[in-house]
Order: C-alpha cells, then structure tokens, then sequence
C-alpha cells in the first residue's frame, strides 16, 4: 500500500502535547505494559510509529488513540521518558483539530485567544438570537422579559438541527475511516460491537477493571468522575427534552417538584459533584493523565461547571420568582453558553463524544470477528 | 610493615582485589614496587571468582582466577589486607596516608591452619551470600572454597556463643572478643579499583524480582551453573523442579531512564548468551529465549559467540519485558510485544526468569568519605583526561581501573588495571626523580 509521508505530522502532533516522542526507541514497553492493548487494539507504540514516519492517513484511521484512557502506566515505565500516554493525548487533540474542514477547530486548538475569541463570538451572535428572536409565548414569568422562554425553545432546536447534521457529517467521516481495517460484516456483528460499545460507555468497565488505580477513594478516582459528568449530562439533557415536552402538553404547570425538573435537579447535583471534582484532579495534579492541562481541557471543564452554577440559580431564581436583572443576565449566560456547547460539538474537546463510541465501536467490531 | 604500631609504607596503595586490582597489583609488583593491597571482603578475587565460567571462551573462572589470586596474597611485594575498609585517604608531603581498619574475623590468623574443624562443628545454618542466597554455610565458615586467605570468619550476627568451634579448633585460634584494629598506610600513589553492584533486584517493580521465588539475579543464576554451585544443578527454587523453559530479560536494570540508569552496562548481553550457552549444556531439552532490545556483542570475538548461540536454537525475541506476572505454580507469564510480527502484545510463560540487571557503582565519593575525588552523572569515577589518560583522577596521584570507572567486561577491566599501574609507576617514579633524597627509601 502506497504510504503519503506527511513530513509536517511530528510537529504538528507534538503542537498538541509537549513531550519528548522522537526519543523513543521502539522497545515496546508501552504496548506490553499496557492494560488495555491487545492485537484488535495495539497501541501506543503502533501510533508513535506512525506518527514518527509521517503517515498521517493511517494515523487517523487507527481507533487506537481513543482506545486510551491515559492511566499512565506506559509513560511511568517508559525507559526512554517519551512519555507515549500525553503523545496518545496529543494525537486525539491533533485529530479533532486537524481533521474538519473548515479550520475552526484548528484555530480553537491552537491558541487559547484563539479559542477565546471563537467562544465570544459564538456566544455574542447566539446572544444575539436569543435577546432579537421574539416569537410569541404564553410563559410571562418576569425573568423573560429580556431573553423570551420562547426564543430559547427556537434557536436551541435550530441549534440542535444544526448540531445534528454537522454531527451526522463528522460521525460518518470518522467511522468510514475506523472501519477501513474491518472489512464488510453482517449486521448481528455490528449490533453486538454496538450493544458492547453502550456497555462500556455506560460503565468504563474497562477503566475501573484493568487500568490500574492509584490509592484514590472511588468517588475521586478517574473513572467514576467521567461517569458522573456522563451521567448528569445526560440526565440534563433527557430533562431538557422531557420538559419541552411537558410543557407542551402541561402549559403553565410546571413546578420544580415535576418528574422531569427532579431528573434535571438530581443530574445537575451529579453533574457538578463529576465536573468541581475533575477541576480539582486537574488543579491538584494527583495522577500523571491530568499533570498536564491543555486550554481545552479547561474550556470543557469550565463551561460546564458554568452551565451547572448558572442552571441551579436559575432554578432557584424561577421557584423563587425572583425579578433581579442579575437573574436575567445569568439567563442569558446560561442559554448561550449551553448552545455553543452543543454547536460546536465537532470543533471542540466535546467531539470526544464522537470519536471514543466510534472507536470503542470499531474495536468492538474487530474484536467480535476475530473470536 | 612494622606490627607494633600498624604502620606501613608501600609505594602503592590499591583499593579493591578484585580481577582488576589484582592485576594491577601483580603489575607493579613484578616490577619491584611495593604495593599495599586492601579488600574489604574476607576474600580476594571479587565478583570473578564467584562466576561459573568467562566469555566469550567459556573458561572455567575459578580455574583462571585462583592462579592470580595466590600469585598476588604470596607475593612478596604485596601486603595483604582482608575484611580491611579504608576510613580516609589524605595527602602528605611526599605522597598520601591512609587509615585503614582491620574488621575482626574472630580468629587469629598466624595461629589458624585452615583445617575447617570449626565449620564442621559450628550448628547454625545462615543464608550463604556467596551463593546469593540460594545455599547455607554455617555461623563460622571459610567464604568459598577457594577463597583466599583460607581463613573463617564468624558471623557475629549469627554466631549463639555455643563454644563448639572454639572446643573444636587444634590451636585455640578462636578469639570471641577480638577488636577492629587500625592501620595507616603511608604511599607515593594510590590506585582505586572498586567494585559494582548489580542494580536493584526490585527496582523495576512490574517484573518481581526479589519477590517472586523464580526470578533470578544474573548472579544467582552463576551459582547454579557453577561446579560447586547450592544445588549441584539447575533447578528452579520454588520447587526444585528442572525448568524446561527459562527467559532472560535484558536491560532490566540498564538503558532505562525510568530507573535512573540511563547508560549500557555493556556485559548483560553476553553474560545472557554465555549463560544461555551453559544452560543448554546442563539442561539440554530446555528452551531458552533472550528477551532483547537490541544485542551488544562489541569485543574481540563476541559476535561470532553471539552467532554460535543462535545457531546452537536459542531463540532471541526483540522485545522488551513489560511486566512478570507469577500463576499459582510459580510460573511467570511475561508481558511483551514482539516487534518482528506487529500483532500487539501478548503473555509467555516460563518456568524460571533471569533479569539481566545492569551495573551501578558499589563506591561513590562522597565529600566526607574515603577520598575526595568527583564522580559523573552516572556514579562513576570521573576521568577528565580521558580518553589519552583514561587511568588519571580528578586528583593528581590517584588512578582509577576496573568498574570504579564505568561498567566493564574481565577483559576490558584487566585491560585497565595494566594501564593503571603503567601510569601509577611513572608517577612513583617521577616523584623519586623530583625527591632524590627518597630514593631506594622502599625499593
């Protein structure tokens, strides 16, 4: 097979993760000592190699990056300190940046300015909607008087259309390439890859069983603070869906003690308890895979914990029928920023949401055809 | 040597009698120098005469090293000290003075005859160190076989003041309350050839070693090929059980960034393929595999060794050793990924492991220790006129061989230590010249 050498890819990965990788010497400590490769997974050293030789097609066809759950093994006994968990880090960062075509990513990735002028100005112009879009709503409670509960109902499903195709897109680019090595299946394969997939999303099985844990208590250690930001976003998002639609069938009666507004609440305390600690890890360094934080990193970690602090106030704000601007403002924060984050799944940290199922999905796949 | 006080003069003082202070202990030596020989061990002839055999001519080491070892302890141009430490170095007018202390062997040593009598009686049992472990010698006991001098020491530590050796012994040699004596050294020049150590057995954690009972040290594994090794064959000590497959794991203590050894200990290859070689001798249905990085056969007819082994079925996989895990049998399952097929890791097992632990310096100065001389980043002895005086210190007078100065094979050290007394006679000698009234003062 004819190998395009893209002399630039290195460089390029290691804009996204400093490390040291040209030191490796290819002895195959990492993937030996790691807990999760295996021959349908066989990483890191596979990607380094394909890194260091400039094959870039290849490299992003490979699902072995986001295989990874950077425990940290690979690089606390790398005999040559290249360091291959933040270089699989890098590569999923390169990934996302490098692979959408409009350049967005690449500018978010790039710089921090970057990526807080892409976050102002698609926070500005969803504002914008938001405060200009005025459609007519029977919900005249006081903290719409500016952003109408209406007009948030209107962008967010324009949001959410655009989200979807764009997703759509992305998902389909992504999956064409992981499957490349597979080859065609019957369908039982893939629904059974799929329904191994939802199970180890749901759970991190592999995280908690083979990846080593350090002397953590549970609720702090990596897989239960991903599982619970999981969970609560989830959560958050069914109780969304739920309430739209209660209110569509329910006008006026919503009040915080209704099935969906308890989902909503019990996953925004969820939600939060996951995001705050996961701040924390990264604030405090206390393993290897979050020593290094890249401005990404903090930008998913802190729209979130916004979105969270923002969404409790206003839940009290409305229980509370409060009237203050302060309220309104924090309104208008909360709808914009929750927009953004969904419209700009693919160009940001989030699009892992993308690319960790479809991995997990084409390894699964691999795997099933193999036994 | 004058008795009375514990003084001597000698024109040189050599630290160390291992292969390369030997060496350059008989060098100077036959050339009418006087040479102060200190070993801190009760035995000369360091970590070579507890090895099986030498490659890459599988010579019987005990054969080819007792020769040297009695040439030097019966020389008459060499002064002997055993279980001697030396407490300081420092420089005189015309040279250096060093205090020595003679640690007690509990006998006295011009009435003892060698006879063993004592060992034989002697009933305590303790883990032999010359056997790393593996075999037993008794409280009071001779090191080895041929160690030399052929005197015992008892272990105060082990020792429950039984009397039996003392009842025992046809000269009433045995003296329980003997006490360390001090001896000081007056020298024109001194040459340091201290010793290494092998890294830690446990200093990579993922592979086991020094818990896992069939994980070896390279030097363990030496004993059980050795003649008069613990168990007289190769057997697993888990269970005594002939192994049928054994690995060895190279770098498993060298070229290693994450154990703060970063260098080649140069011999680990070959010892690996020598005991590799050996081991097919003695157990000739074993499969033996050498996990490698990559192989270093640099010496004089390394490569073609390398070859024979190869050629002889032992098999070498390129892959490095991630983890040893241990079943219920004490068979040891090793995580590797082979990199001549690309198919992802996978798990081999074998009935006995050797990890080929690599060399770090058993001395290094300290500014408060024996002699201040400086150090590399990696522990060993500096040498800033290297490579034209690879032999000259950080301070003039001072000469170092051997793997005071970096990791070594017999051969390159025995190399050395000739270069080291070359260049400590000249020096001997250029300070008679510039001190006309000293000489002949000890010729």
């Amino acid at each position: 097979m004819a190998i395009t050498v893209d002399a630039r890819l290195l460089k390029d990965i290691k804009r996204h993760g400093a490390f040291d990788v040209s030191a490796c010497f290819h002895c195959g400590n990492c993937t030996a000592v790691c807990p999760l490769s295996d021959e349908h997974g066989n990483f890191p050293r596979r990607i380094i190699r394909l890194g260091q030789i400039g094959d870039r097609e290849r490299l992003l066809d490979s699902p072995e990056a986001w295989l990874c759950y950077y425990c940290g093994e690979c690089s606390d006994t790398c005999p040559r300190e290249a360091e291959p968990g933040e270089y699989m880090a890098a590569v999923r960062r390169y990934a996302i940046a490098s692979a959408e075509p409009t350049g967005l990513a690449r500018w978010a990735y790039g710089s921090t300015l970057g990526l807080l002028a892409i976050t102002a100005l698609f926070g500005a112009i969803l504002g914008a909607f938001l405060v200009g879009v005025r459609p007519p709503s029977e919900v005249q409670h006081v903290l719409f008087r500016m952003v109408s509960y209406g007009a948030v109902h209107s962008v967010g499903i324009a949001v959410m259309v655009l989200t979807v195709l764009s997703m759509a897109v992305s998902v389909t680019r992504v999956l064409r390439r992981f499957l490349k090595g597979a080859g065609p299946q019957p369908i039982a394969a893939y629904a059974r890859a799929a329904r191994a997939t939802l199970v180890e999303l749901a759970t991190m099985k592999r995280h908690r069983d083979e990846t080593p844990t350090p002397n953590e208590p549970w609720y702090r250690n990596a897989a239960s603070v991903h599982l619970a930001i999981l969970w609560g976003f989830l959560g958050l998002l069914a109780a969304t869906i739920l309430d739209y639609i209660f209110i569509a069938l329910l006008p006026l009666g919503i009040t915080t003690f209704w099935p969906a507004r308890i989902i909503g609440t019990i996953s925004g305390v969820v939600m939060m308890a996951g995001v705050t600690a996961a701040i924390v890890r990264r604030l405090a360094k206390v393993e290897k895979n979050v020593a290094r934080t890249d401005p990404m990193d903090w930008w998913l970690l802190w729209v979130l914990w916004i979105l969270g602090i923002t969404g409790f106030w206003l839940e009290v704000a409305v229980t509370l029928r409060a009237s203050n601007a302060l309220s309104v403002i924090v309104l208008l924060v909360h709808a914009a920023l929750a927009m953004e984050l969904i419209l700009l799944t693919t160009f940001t940290k989030f699009a892992h949401v993308i690319y960790r199922p479809l991995a997990l999905f084409a390894y699964f796949v691999r795997r099933g055809t193999a036994s | 040597m004058d008795p009375e006080n514990g003084r001597l003069q000698a024109d040189v003082l050599v630290v160390g009698a291992g292969i390369a202070g030997l060496q350059a202990s008989l060098d100077l030596a036959d050339q009418g120098y006087s040479v102060a020989l200190v070993e801190r061990q009760p035995s000369i002839g360091g970590t070579m005469i507890n090895l099986s055999k030498v490659f890459p001519t599988l010579d019987c080491a005990s054969c080819i090293t007792t020769p040297r070892m009695a040439s030097a302890a019966h020389h008459p141009n060499i002064d002997l000290f055993t279980m001697t430490e030396v407490q300081a170095i420092s420089r005189t007018d015309d040279g250096f003075e060093a205090s020595l202390v003679k640690k007690p062997r509990f006998i006295e040593e011009d009435q003892c005859i060698g006879c063993r009598r004592c060992e034989e009686a002697c009933s305590v049992f303790v883990p032999d160190e010359y056997d790393h472990g593996l075999g037993a010698r008794k409280a009071i006991s001779i090191p080895f076989t041929n160690a030399i001098p052929q005197y015992p020491v008892l272990d105060e530590e082990a020792c429950m003041l039984c009397g039996a050796c003392a009842k025992a012994c046809p000269t009433q040699c045995i003296n329980f309350v003997q006490e360390p004596r001090s001896i000081a050294v007056e020298a024109k020049a001194v040459i340091v050839t201290t010793c290494f150590d092998l890294t830690p057995m446990d200093a990579k954690k993922e592979y086991g070693g020094g818990i896992y009972p069939n994980v070896l040290s390279p030097l363990q594994m030496e004993r059980l090929l050795a003649p008069h090794g613990p168990y007289g064959a190769v057997l697993r000590p888990s269970d005594g059980k002939t192994p049928d497959s054994i690995a060895y794991v190279q770098c498993a203590g060298s070229r290693d960034l994450s154990l703060g050894v970063p260098y080649c200990s140069r011999v680990c290859c070959m010892y690996a393929i020598k005991q590799a070689m050996l081991l097919s001798g003695s157990l000739p249905i074993a499969d033996i595999t050498i996990y490698y990085m990559d192989i270093r056969a640099f010496g004089k007819g390394y490569e073609q060794f390398y070859q024979n082994a190869r050629a002889m079925g032992i098999n070498f996989v390129k892959a490095k050793v991630a983890r040893i895990r241990e079943d219920e049998d004490h068979n040891l399952l090793l995580r590797i990924e082979r990199q001549d097929t690309g198919e992802g890791p996978e798990e081999v097992q074998h009935d006995l492991v050797v990890l080929s632990l690599g060399m770090v310096p058993a001395w290094k100065p300290t500014p408060d220790g024996m002699i201040p001389l400086q150090a590399d980043g990696d522990g060993f002895l500096r040498l800033p006129q290297s490579p034209l005086w690879p032999n000259l210190t950080t301070m003039d007078g001072v000469f170092a061989a051997g793997v005071a100065t970096g990791p070594k094979d017999i051969v390159d050290a025995i190399t050395d230590a000739g270069a080291a007394a070359m260049a400590a006679a000249n020096y001997v000698e250029r300070a008679r010249r510039s001190a006309p009234a000293l000489a002949g003062a000890t010729r």
